[in-house]
């Protein structure tokens, strides 16, 4: 606002600027003009003067002379005064306007002089005269002089010119607020495209001026109206393009977080390496699989941070090469650096351009923990090497003692019967051994159910107790059967739980020394139901104590050697047991004996009062 | 008479074979580990050493590296009793000179024939077409 008013101002001084400049040229040129009208009239009237008689400019005394006649024949205001002097200076006539005298100047003497113009000095507080003089002669001779002199024009404000000096600067100060009228309406579409602008700037509006003036201005607006609309529509389209990116990109970004997090739940650790052998990608599993953090592994090549030699080797083989297709996709086994006891299986697999079918856009490691399966495989393949052993010994011995039988110790009747005995006793090994295969087998595969049924326990041990007791009648041994009166009726597998209990007594009666005894005896408790088999044996040494439930196992004691067995007696035993929620436990002593405990968890369900049962 | 060395884990076969083997007029003994048969060897050499592999306290394979580091100079045959048939597990025997595998079930026969041959040959060799 102040704006507009200042210029406003601004308009009105400069109006005054140029009226008071009009005024003063033309009072300038009034006055120069004047000057030269007062010049040429007052040297033409000298010349004429001069050219007459001195009688002619010299009036008879109380006779009116020419001088009076120029005098009032002529309206100059100018003129101040004529007068004619002779030649010492004394008037011989003179006129003057009212209230000027004459003033009394020598002129001079050089006949060159004698016609001129100079000035003369008024009295004080006048201006000075501007005098003509020229010689009036007679007969050759001077004379005398004729002096006009005229009002020398000063600077100044005639009133006869003022209503014309009004009539010239009037206009001029009517024009001003017209012109700035006029500017206002033209500037007024300015202030609202000012005002449009300053709201795209601070606001971010954008609108059009509503205004529709006709002329270079209603073009510029359209103009800058279409510009405005064009541009409304190119940032409409920016910002429709701005989020149709956001929305693309959070759906990127949502995708790929996806496939992130799919890739960290891998079992295996993934690498992807590009083109040029740099890792762009790990997952967290590297932490586990190879000791490396992921972000110590990203854009950098194998060789900065793969600590393992073959590994290197087999990365770096895949790297290079410009990325064409052309390689093997074997895998390598690895035992990493920060865990001996780990096996990885690393295998890289092409990732082939989507665009062009024969460009490789890198590889993807995938490195696998193959420890368990590499365990396992070696364990199946000791397992089948065992049982061939196991299986080949006693078929070994039957083997000999039947060609031996066919030749001539055939004929030997003491080496019949000692062949007939080894030949069922191995016989017989080969049966268990098969049958402990057999059962171990399936219970390992969870494919072994047992036959739970209400057994009465003593009865089941009794009848195991005897029968082994038979089998062991032939030597030197004592045993012992100690059940208490009644037990709980349990509900087991009873050929399961008696084969248990039969591999512990058989091993009891093997293991044993001449003299000595072996004790099946039962206890009943509040909370379980214990089976202890006892013996006067060998006992079993404390290195081998955690290990006589291994699969195979045999001490390398010799006196252990000394009997038939294929070290699956006891795992089977356990196995047993430990299907029937139970525990076996081993308590022995080098020398002096061992005594494996059954317990058996009392459990409301299966535990029944004998005399219900 | 030459003399033979059994060592097996395995009272029966140590019975068997030796009965047949001193049958056909060979001196027989018999360790029941590798320590034992380790033991007899040092004080003196047999010409034929037949030794299971599976047995306590050293096995078969530890028995015939120790023999080959205590005397490279020896020239006693060994036969290795196996109950395994792969190649991998005969690695070991690349080593020891003078050696081979026998699979069980032994055929007490071809072992006497094996080991007539390997003292006479020329007979063997008759017998063998025979």
């Amino acid at each position: 606002m102040w704006r507009s008013e200042r210029t406003g101002l601004i308009m009105i001084l400069a109006s005054l600027v140029v009226i008071g400049v009009v005024v003063f040229l033309s009072v300038n040129s009034q006055l120069a003009t004047r000057l030269q009208q007062v010049r040429s009239q007052g040297v033409g009237l000298a010349r004429v003067l001069s050219g007459m008689s001195w009688d002619e400019l010299v009036p008879e005394r109380g006779r009116q002379g020419i001088l009076h006649a120029l005098h009032h024949s002529q309206n100059n205001p100018d003129f101040a005064y004529g007068a004619v002097v002779d030649s010492s200076g004394a008037t011989a006539a003179e006129v003057s306007q009212a209230g000027i005298v004459v003033p009394g100047v020598a002129l001079p003497d050089d006949p060159a002089a004698w016609l001129g113009e100079r000035e003369v000095p008024a009295g004080a507080g006048e201006a000075g005269y501007l005098e003509f003089h020229a010689p009036v002669l007679s007969a050759g001779e001077l004379r005398g002089y004729v002096r006009l002199g005229y009002l020398k024009p000063s600077f100044g404000m005639d009133p006869a010119n003022l209503s014309s000096m009004a009539m010239l600067g009037l206009p001029v100060f009517l024009l001003t607020p017209l012109f700035y009228l006029l500017l206002r309406s033209e500037i007024r579409p300015l202030r609202k495209m000012s005002d449009g602008l300053d709201a795209v700037l601070t606001r971010g509006v954008v609108q059009n001026v509503e205004l529709h003036p006709s002329g270079e201005m209603g073009v510029f607006i359209e103009k800058f109206n279409t510009f405005i609309n064009e541009s409304q529509a190119r940032i409409n389209q920016l910002q429709s393009q701005h989020d149709g990116l956001v929305t693309s990109g959070k759906l990127l970004a949502y995708k790929q977080g996806k496939v992130e997090a799919i890739l960290q739940t891998l079992p295996e650790a993934i690498l992807v390496l590009d083109e040029a052998g740099v890792v762009s990608y790990a997952n967290e599993r590297i932490i586990n699989m190879l000791g490396i953090e992921p972000g110590a592994v990203v854009g950098k090549k194998p060789r900065e941070w793969c600590d393992n030699p073959s590994m290197l080797a087999y990365l770096s083989r895949r790297g290079g090469g410009g990325g064409r297709v052309g390689y093997l996709t074997d895998a390598i086994t690895i035992v990493p650096e920060n865990d001996p006891d780990k096996l990885l299986e690393v295998k890289a697999y092409p990732l082939f351009s989507p665009k062009e079918d024969n460009r490789l856009l890198g590889n993807m490691v995938v490195v696998r923990d193959c420890t368990e399966e590499q365990v396992a495989r070696r364990g199946r393949v000791e397992f089948v090497a065992q049982i061939a052993h196991e299986l080949k010994t006693p078929l070994n011995v039957l083997a000999m003692y039947s060609e031996a039988m066919l030749g001539e110790d055939g004929n030997s009747q003491a080496f019949r019967i000692e062949a007939v005995n080894v030949i069922h006793d191995e016989v017989e090994r080969l049966s268990n051994l098969i049958n402990s295969m057999l059962a171990l087998t399936q219970f390992e595969q969870g494919g072994m159910q047992l036959k739970k049924q209400r057994v009465r326990l003593a009865e089941l041990l009794q009848d195991a107790f005897e029968n082994v007791a038979q089998s062991g009648r032939g030597r030197d041994l004592e045993f012992e059967l100690d059940l208490p009166r009644e037990i709980g009726a349990l509900n087991l597998d009873k050929e399961m739980l008696r084969i248990a209990v039969n591999n512990l007594l058989t091993n009891a009666i093997k293991y044993n020394r001449p003299g000595g005894r072996v004790v099946l005896a039962a206890e009943e408790f509040s909370d379980a139901v214990e089976i202890r088999v006892t013996d006067t044996g060998i006992g079993i040494g404390e290195e081998d104590q955690d290990r006589v439930f291994d699969k195979f196992f045999r001490s390398d004691d010799e006196q252990v050697r000394e009997q038939t067995g294929h070290g699956l007696g006891l795992p089977l035993a356990k196995q047993i047991v430990q299907m029937h929620h139970g525990t076996l436990k081993l308590d022995s002593k080098p020398g002096q004996g061992s005594t494996f405990t059954i317990r058996l968890d009392r459990e409301p369900a299966v535990f029944l009062q004998a005399g219900s049962a | 008479m030459k003399r033979i060395l059994i060592a097996d884990d395995e009272r029966h076969a140590i019975r068997v074979l030796s009965q047949s083997l001193e049958r056909a007029g060979y001196e027989v003994e018999g360790a029941h580990n590798g320590e034992a048969a380790l033991a007899r060897i040092r004080e003196r050499q047999p010409d034929v050493l037949i030794t299971d592999i599976q047995m306590p306290r050293m096995t078969g394979e530890e028995l015939c590296q120790q023999i080959q580091r205590e005397m490279p100079e020896r020239d006693f045959l060994i036969f290795v009793l196996t109950s395994r048939t792969e190649i991998e597990h005969r690695e070991w025997s690349r080593a020891i000179d003078n050696l081979k595998f026998l699979e069980k079930p032994v055929s007490i026969r071809r072992l006497t024939h094996a080991l007539d041959d390997y003292f006479d040959p020329a007979p063997a060799a008759q017998a063998g077409q025979g």
